[in-house]
C-alpha cells in the first residue's frame, strides 16, 4: 500500500547482488530497460553514463460511426535510454513517433 | 525544538448551507501552499473532524490555514487531491487521534506542469528528486554545481508554509540535459575514477522536516 511518503520523498533504488549462473543477453536486456544497470560504461572517449527509463504514450485514435465521431485512446509504455559522454555530447534513443497517429507523451 | 503548541497551527474549515452549520478546527502540524492554493495539509483531529475534512478536501471547498505565527490563509487543494489516514496512538486516551495528510496533484507529480514541488531544499534531495523525475544520467556528485546554475537561472523558488522547507523548481528535462551537455563540454562535471553502477545517498526523512 502507498503512503504519503513514497509520494514526497522519490527514492534512488539501489539493486545490488550477483546472479547464481551467467547472465544471457536477453537477462541483460530486461534488467536495462528495467533501469537496474543504470551506471558508468565504456573506456576512453567512450565513456558514458546510460539511463534508461519507461515513458507512457497515450495513442490517439479518431473514428467516424454513424455521423459520430469516436475518440479511442490507448496507453502504452515504451523504453527510453539517455546516455551522457564524458565529452560532454548527449543522446536520447527513443522510439520514432508515427505520422499517422498524434501522440499525447506523459513523463 | 519547540514545544507542541508553539509548532502547530490551525485550520479552520467553515461550511454553511440553508440548514446547516459546520465549523470545524483542528490542529496542523504542516502546511505547504503558494497564493489561493494548498499543496500538503497534515492536520490531527477526533474521527469525525478528519471524516469531514477529508470530504471537503475531495470536494475542493475552501478553508483557512492559521500557521504557528498567526498569519491566516484561504486555501484549497484543487481537484481531486489525494489524502492519506491513520492513526496516532495517545497515552491515556480511550481512542486513537486521527492524522489526515491531503496533496494536491501538482504535489504528487501528477499534474503537467514544467516544474517539481518538493518539501525540502536540502540540495542532494533536490538533485536526486530531479535525477529521478525527469530520468537524467546524472551523478549524486554534480548536485553543487547543478543547484548553483538553478538558483543562478532563478529556477528555484521557495513555497509559503511551515513545517518543511518546500521550494518549487521550474524546469524542463530539455533544459538540464542541457546543462549536462553544458556542464560536461566545460569540465564543471566529472565522471568517477572507475565504472560500475551509481549509488546515490540514502534519504533521512527526518532532516528533511523544518
Amino acid at each position: 500500500m502507498q503512503n504519503a511518503l513514497n509520494l514526497l520523498v522519490r527514492k534512488q533504488e539501489r539493486i545490488e547482488g550477483r546472479p547464481v549462473t551467467p547472465l544471457h543477453g536477453g537477462h541483460v536486456g530486461l534488467l536495462c530497460t528495467a533501469g537496474m544497470l543504470n551506471g558508468v560504461f565504456g573506456q576512453a572517449d567512450g565513456r558514458h553514463i546510460a539511463h534508461w527509463r519507461s515513458v507512457k504514450h497515450i495513442d490517439v485514435y479518431h473514428e467516424e460511426e454513424d455521423g459520430y465521431q469516436i475518440v479511442r485512446r490507448r496507453e502504452r509504455f515504451s523504453h527510453e535510454l539517455t546516455l551522457a559522454y564524458k565529452s560532454g555530447r548527449v543522446l536520447v534513443l527513443k522510439e520514432t513517433e508515427e505520422k499517422s497517429t498524434s501522440d499525447e507523451k506523459c513523463a | 525544538m519547540k514545544n507542541a503548541h508553539e509548532r502547530f497551527g490551525e485550520l479552520v474549515y467553515l461550511r454553511r448551507t440553508e440548514k446547516t452549520r459546520t465549523h470545524i478546527r483542528v490542529h496542523l502540524s504542516a502546511s505547504i501552499g503558494e497564493d489561493s492554493k494548498a499543496h500538503l495539509v497534515s492536520v490531527v483531529g477526533g474521527d469525525t473532524e478528519i471524516g469531514a475534512l477529508a470530504a471537503a478536501f475531495a470536494n475542493n471547498d475552501p478553508f483557512t490555514t492559521i500557521d504557528p505565527e498567526g498569519v491566516e490563509r484561504i486555501v484549497s487543494l484543487g481537484a481531486t487531491p489525494t489524502c492519506f489516514r491513520g492513526p496516532i496512538g495517545v497515552a491515556n486516551r480511550r481512542r486513537p487521534l486521527r492524522h489526515l495528510v491531503g496533496l494536491s496533484q501538482e504535489m504528487i507529480g501528477n499534474a503537467k506542469q514544467d516544474r517539481l514541488l518538493l518539501i525540502s531544499d536540502e540540495p542532494m534531495f533536490v538533485w536526486s528528486s530531479l535525477v529521478l523525475h525527469f530520468g537524467l544520467p546524472a551523478l549524486p556528485e554534480w548536485a553543487g554545481w547543478f543547484l548553483s546554475e538553478l538558483k543562478r537561472r532563478k529556477r528555484i523558488q521557495a513555497l509559503t508554509g511551515f513545517g518543511y522547507r518546500a521550494v518549487a523548481v521550474k524546469t524542463r528535462r530539455q533544459e538540464l540535459l542541457k546543462l549536462i551537455e553544458q556542464g560536461l563540454r566545460q569540465k564543471k562535471l566529472s565522471f568517477p575514477a572507475t565504472n560500475g553502477p551509481v549509488h546515490w545517498p540514502a534519504t533521512d526523512f527526518p532532516a528533511l522536516t523544518a
